[in-house]
């Protein structure tokens, strides 16, 4: 934790679980014993360690209302602690100052981090003055010693230092690498009572012990968490209790409940690091309850109370994914606003292709909230005062040639390259898939898709307008988006260019009625979307307006490809009735047959596709070596030339 | 308590176990009504429980339990009557972990009712009692679950053959009471 909201956060997260903890021991009271009553708390020490998750909420989005509050109130102020538009860092439990304080909040923050140390402090005193109380002890009478010793055998205990001590009106054990035990001045000491703190020493009781009083100071400025932590003390002696009662029998169990009885009114040690069979009167009573159930208690309930605490921690530590829609956020109200914008800096995207969709769809539907998302933190301050001063979330400066496209138009990611672990390059087309009107444009973007904490898009250069739709490859096929493979070989009969293209997809299908994207596709968020199919796209061109000799219209010329994956596969051509065109590929791609079309006299051109599962291992096209092209004049074979990869 | 009365009681509880597991829906347009709720299902139970609690004294345990039940199912039968629903994650959690408590002991407390007539069947319906609880409890170990989809199917489907089971087994011991007052 490395600020005041953090703490906040994580403390109120640990209150709410203890609340949810308390009602549950509550509900089984009487039905599940002592020792699921404490190691309910378990699932406490699971969330006071594991840091809380900034995606996800149970009961109260916590995490969001503080996020928002966080930049509503920093934004007034100048922290060195804490990012207005970074989301918090829930890394630890514990906190962490590397800078002086410069803010009310970052004061805060250090008070409460001396807070810590002083309760700290306050519990190694007092550890101090009880050890030094300590020395005035004389060692138990050899009888208590050997009863002790015997005890101590017959509960499978190690032994310990015995003492007694003048002014003490309980015993307690303390010391967790070399307990003690001390007893007050007495004629006598019940049998029953050494039992109880040896039980203690046994599981380790002083240690448990310790861990809670730094859970405290931990959490020290909240009162709450100090009754859950008294709670948790007094738990732990009925859990010691329950364990002396079932080495008890007959009338040693009702012994058991008058000594604890007498107890009601006396002081007891309460420093870190011990134990004593006395906590108080109240508690006490509570204790006597207790042991008055104690064979109550339906049997056989082990295997539920464990599946309870599964189910518990599920919910309490795992939570609810939010539910991210922002269309009931609007910008005129201001508090609505900052939960928005809180939302885009904990609800990032953690795909590639969910970051692609939503800065794609914050671009078509011009929804600032969208960009944020998928947009560097750093850009969140611009993208925020944008929207702020024209009270819309399309007020943020995207490109004006965006203005040239439908609002409901679509968009395709072409060449998706891979750079390396944490940095992609593709372009981003917007527009419609074919294109139905001579008017209508594309809008290209070239894009880096980078993985810091989570996946941003970053635009690279300026956008252009291209005339068509993103599916007309020979109109999209230009330097400015580049190609997957470019091969070319000329021949006796002329030249052969082959090129090929892939770009990415989201399936965005959708039943909404409401506005959608061309073809119905849905323009809801989708920071996790995976990509479902990667399509190839692959221009053959034949020119043989060089070969003079052949310059004969009337011929009737075919092509047929086939792409090879190393230099010993011997391609495999086949030619379908009525076809002019045909190609064969390997693995799982599909077969694509084209007529072949004059771009102009002694040009042809073909252009096919294929589409493959994006959960392929390899990419299409990964393992080409290169392509058999096959010539034929009139139904005659006139040539056949190998386009080799690693040789263009 | 004779042979008699427990086998009515189980015959009571079977039914009531038939109805807290199925539904039967039939729309009337925007209404859709289930015929067999749940919370009848509790109802019944709740009303056994006031005939076995003199057998079995921790079946007191569950009276508020299977009251909070009943409830929890009674109101939200006639939200979905209304066409209404209310979801909240403490409720909800709340109504789980008392479900599965609830299930646990009171099957177990059966189980030894039936025991102490020595219904052979008893082991069976302790058995299916704990499958029951583990299949409840599995899908909320953190596992990756979308990753194992088919895992999900398969407790489903198992969990089905085990409500069945129960069922049945109810109806089973119920019959091997009636035996064993013919014989005795």
């Amino acid at each position: 934790m490395t600020n005041i909201w953090a703490f906040l956060l994580q403390t109120l997260t640990v209150t709410l679980t203890a609340g949810v903890l308390l009602v549950v021991k509550a509900i089984f009271q009487d039905k599940l014993s002592p020792r699921w009553q404490y190691g309910a708390w378990s699932v406490l020490v699971l969330r006071l360690f594991i840091p809380v998750s900034l995606n996800t909420y149970f009961i109260v989005p916590l995490s969001l209302w503080i996020e928002q509050f966080k930049a509503m109130i920093e934004q007034m102020l100048s922290s060195t602690y804490t990012s207005v538009y970074e989301p918090l860092k829930m890394k630890h439990s514990f906190p962490v100052m590397t800078q002086l304080p410069t803010s009310i909040t970052d004061f805060l923050f250090v008070i409460y981090a001396i807070g810590i140390l002083f309760f700290l402090a306050k519990y190694i005193i007092a550890y101090t003055q009880l050890k030094h109380l300590l020395k005035q002890g004389t060692p138990v009478s050899e009888k208590l010693e050997y009863e002790i010793e015997l005890l101590s055998k017959e509960l499978h205990v190690k032994p310990c230092r015995a003492i007694v001590l003048n002014g003490i009106q309980s015993a307690f054990i303390t010391g967790c690498i070399h307990p003690v035990l001390v007893l007050p001045e007495a004629e006598f000491i019940d049998r029953k009572i050494l039992m109880h703190e040896l039980m203690h020493m046994k599981y380790h009781d002083a240690l448990q012990n310790i861990f809670w009083c730094l859970m405290r100071a931990l959490h020290w400025c909240n009162p709450f968490m100090h009754l859950v932590f008294d709670r948790i003390s007094n738990d732990m002696e009925s859990l010691c209790d329950q364990r002396v009662l079932e080495c008890l029998e007959g009338e040693d169990l009702r012994e058991y409940g008058l000594i604890l009885l007498k107890m009601a009114n006396d002081k007891y040690a309460r420093a870190v690091g011990t134990s004593s069979i006395s906590n108080g009167g109240k508690n006490i009573a509570k204790r006597i309850e207790a042991i008055a159930r104690f064979k109550k208690y339906p049997k056989g309930m082990a295997l539920v109370s464990i599946c309870i605490l599964c189910l518990l921690s599920s919910m309490l530590i795992k939570g609810n994914a939010y539910e991210v829609s922002y269309d009931t956020y609007s910008p005129a109200n201001s508090f609505e606003f900052e939960q928005a914008m809180a939302l885009t800096r904990l609800h990032r995207c953690t795909t590639l292709a969910g970051a692609i969709d939503t800065y794609a769809k914050s671009l078509i539907l011009e929804n600032g909230l969208y960009l944020a998302t998928a947009s560097p933190l750093s850009q969140q301050e611009t993208i925020y005062r944008q929207i702020t001063e024209g009270q819309s979330y399309s007020q943020f400066k995207a490109s004006n040639l965006l203005k040239e496209i439908p609002y409901n138009s679509s968009y395709c990611v072409y060449n998706l390259t891979k750079i390396s672990d944490s940095l992609y390059q593709a372009a981003l087309l917007i527009g419609k898939g074919y294109s139905s009107d001579e008017t209508d444009k594309i809008f290209l973007q070239n894009i880096s898709i980078l993985k810091e904490d989570d996946w941003i898009v970053i635009p690279d250069g300026n956008p252009i307008l291209l005339d068509g739709g993103f599916y007309d490859f020979e109109v999209i096929a230009n330097e400015e988006i580049g190609e997957v493979l470019k091969l070319q070989m000329t021949g006796e009969y002329g030249t052969v260019t082959i090129r090929t293209m892939i770009y990415h997809e989201v399936t965005n299908t959708s039943s909404d009625k409401g506005i959608t994207f061309y073809n119905h596709e849905t323009r809801s968020l989708k920071t996790d979307a995976k990509f479902d199919y990667i399509n190839t796209r692959s221009l053959i061109d034949y020119d043989y307006s060089e070969i003079v000799h052949l310059r004969a219209p009337e011929h009737h010329v075919q092509i047929q490809t086939c792409m090879v994956t190393s230099k010993d596969e011997q391609p495999s051509y086949y030619l379908l009735p009525n076809s002019d065109y045909s190609s064969r590929g390997s693995g799982n791609q599909t077969t694509v047959t084209a007529s072949l079309k004059y771009i102009h006299d002694h040009h042809l051109r073909s252009s096919g596709g294929s589409s493959y599962s994006a959960k392929m291992k390899k990419q299409p096209f990964e393992d080409c070596y290169g392509f058999y092209v096959r010539i034929l004049w009139d139904g005659e074979i006139v040539e056949e030339l190998f386009l080799e990869r690693g040789a263009q | 308590m004779n042979n008699k009365i427990l086998a009515q009681a189980l015959n009571k509880i079977a039914k009531a176990y038939l109805f807290i597991y199925l539904n039967f829906n039939l729309n009337f347009g925007s209404v859709s009504i289930n015929f067999i709720p749940s919370w009848l299902g509790y109802l019944w139970i709740h009303q056994t429980i006031q005939t076995l609690k003199e057998k079995q004294k921790t079946l007191t345990l569950l009276e508020p339990l299977c009251f909070a039940l009943m409830i929890y199912h009674g109101i939200d039968w006639c939200l979905n009557i209304l066409g209404l629903s209310f979801h909240s994650d403490i409720i909800s959690l709340f109504s789980e972990i008392i479900s599965l408590y609830f299930h646990f002991q009171f099957l177990t407390d059966l189980a030894e009712i039936t025991a102490s007539y020595e219904c052979p069947s008893t082991q069976k319906l302790l058995q299916l009692r704990t499958i029951r609880t583990v299949l409840l409890t599995i899908p909320a170990l953190p596992l990756p679950w979308k990753q194992i989809t088919w895992s999900i199917i398969l407790i489903v489907l198992i969990y089905i053959i085990v409500i069945v089971a129960t069922c049945s087994t109810l109806f089973t011991l119920e019959n091997e009471l009636k035996e064993k007052e013919v014989l005795y």
